[in-house]
């Protein structure tokens, strides 16, 4: 099973995204999007939640058509069975840490509803924080509510824009490894996007070079790493 | 006091208000989404009560409703009386003239709401009128209830639009504005100033509520 996504979006300030990209979906694996600001790579993330519309091209998961420009099909962000990780989190400032993570849980019976968020709680050292608001929080934990938020609804696909991005440097390094970590352990397939090689290497197992609006380069990460394609890809990868 | 006019003008400016609760929240919502298109024409029509004398609004209200009108034919064919020098005629005059007071406000509150939590919504498989009711509404309520004070508050200071279509019947469209009007032409000015503080008073009351429910926490 794939999740195969082949399409163009076109901006009206001139900037075009064209993407192609297969990515096996039945088993766990996490594959980076990487690529320097501006390359369209939350383009590529919101186009595959359904968020933004391409103009042209296909996109399919399974044997689920989520897009077909031809033939006029759209499958709403509700319908994916997709989970977003927001860059800035997007935390419901008005729902307590508890009610923020059971939000995309309405369809589930009650208990076990709660059992699931205790889960999660606990596996991501959120305890005692149940009743606290999103402003009486940390960066990090703030970033562990938003993706306990994201995977409490079992997702079939995760897609995190810059999940560590809005965290200091010591936080950063912190979660990064405690990622990868709970990412293997619910085994769901993910892209992440990144503009920093060391959370492509900390992180994943594949990674898709971006570059303006193109896809560069696509492989294992240390294939990638050692041998890139040329001097765009080397510099993106090498850079810090 | 004039508790009849008084009465009419409250059940006017509550009919206009719930009206253009019902029916402004939906333009609003369709307004605050992000795009371009043609809407800036729909919001230059809600924005003309804004800039337009009542008797304009009132002329072409009357003009369009009158018996010999196709919308007057055809209410008068549906409920078998006449919109002009009614309380549904005035109900009409004041819900497009109070479009603006009710819809900007709306749409201010709605687009000051995050897209991203409302797409944030939308990912974790919430439909789109869930999400209005559970993550738009709850942070957009208060400007939603300063549009409706607002409206609500414009309302019974009607005067213009409602004279032009619904005339000076007491009990039936002879608003308290009208009547102070009224009161002064008949040199009763005991009795237009009753009705005068009567009306400053509550719109000092309103727009202190106002104030103090957009005033932020310390």
């Amino acid at each position: 099973m794939f999740l195969n996504a082949d399409f163009e979006r076109r901006f009206d300030a001139g900037t075009t995204i064209q993407v192609a990209l297969q990515r096996p979906v039945a088993s766990f694996s996490v594959t980076a999007l990487i690529g320097p600001s501006g390359c369209g790579k939350t383009t590529v993330l919101r186009c595959l939640a359904g968020l933004d519309v391409p103009q042209s091209g296909r996109i399919s998961f399974g044997d689920e058509v989520w897009f077909d420009g031809p033939r006029n099909i759209f499958e709403r962000p509700q319908k994916r069975g997709i989970g977003y990780l927001f860059q800035e989190y997007a935390l419901f400032p008005h729902l307590t840490v508890f009610d923020n993570i059971a939000f995309g849980l309405s369809q589930i019976e009650k208990g076990a509803a709660r059992r699931r968020i205790a889960d999660l709680v606990s596996l991501l050292q959120l305890t005692g924080l149940e009743a606290r608001y999103p402003h009486e929080l940390s960066g990090g934990q703030q970033q562990r509510v938003a993706l306990a938020r994201t995977v409490a609804p079992r997702p079939r696909l995760l897609l995190l824009d810059e999940p560590l991005s809005a965290l200091d440097t010591p936080t950063r390094s912190e979660l990064r490894q405690e990622l990868r970590r709970v990412l293997a352990e619910w085994s769901i397939p993910t892209i992440v996007v990144t503009h920093d090689p060391t959370e492509v290497v900390a992180l994943a197992d594949e990674v898709i070079v971006l570059f303006e609006g193109r896809v560069r380069q696509h492989g294992r990460v240390e294939q990638v790493f050692a041998i890139p394609a040329d001097a765009d890809v080397a510099r993106i990868v090498n850079c810090r | 006091m004039d508790w009849t006019a008084i009465r009419l003008t409250l059940s006017l400016a509550t009919c206009t208000t719930a009206i253009l609760f019902v029916l402004g929240l939906p333009l609003a919502t369709w307004l605050a989404r992000p795009g371009r298109g043609w809407r800036f024409v729909v919001e230059a029509v809600v924005a003309l009560p804004l800039v337009l004398p009542p008797t304009v609004l009132g002329f072409y209200v009357l003009c369009a409703t009158g018996p010999r009108s196709v919308p007057g034919q055809w209410y008068s064919a549906l409920f078998g009386s006449r919109l002009p020098f009614t309380f549904q005629g005035i109900v009409l005059a004041s819900v497009l003239y109070n479009l603006p007071f009710a819809v900007r406000p709306f749409t201010a509150a709605l687009a000051a709401v995050d897209r991203k939590l409302v797409e944030a919504s939308w990912c974790l498989g919430v439909s789109r009128f869930a999400t209005f009711r559970r993550v738009t509404m709850p942070l957009a309520w208060k400007g939603i209830l300063a549009g409706l004070v607002l409206t609500f508050a414009h309302a019974v200071g009607e005067f213009g639009v409602v004279l032009m279509v619904g005339g000076a019947i007491p009990g039936v469209t002879r608003t308290l504005s009208v009547a102070i009007y009224e009161d002064v032409q008949a040199l009763d000015y005991a009795s237009a100033n009753r009705s005068s503080l009567f009306l400053l008073a509550f719109a000092f009351v309103v727009l202190s509520a106002l104030h103090l429910l957009q005033r932020k926490p310390d």
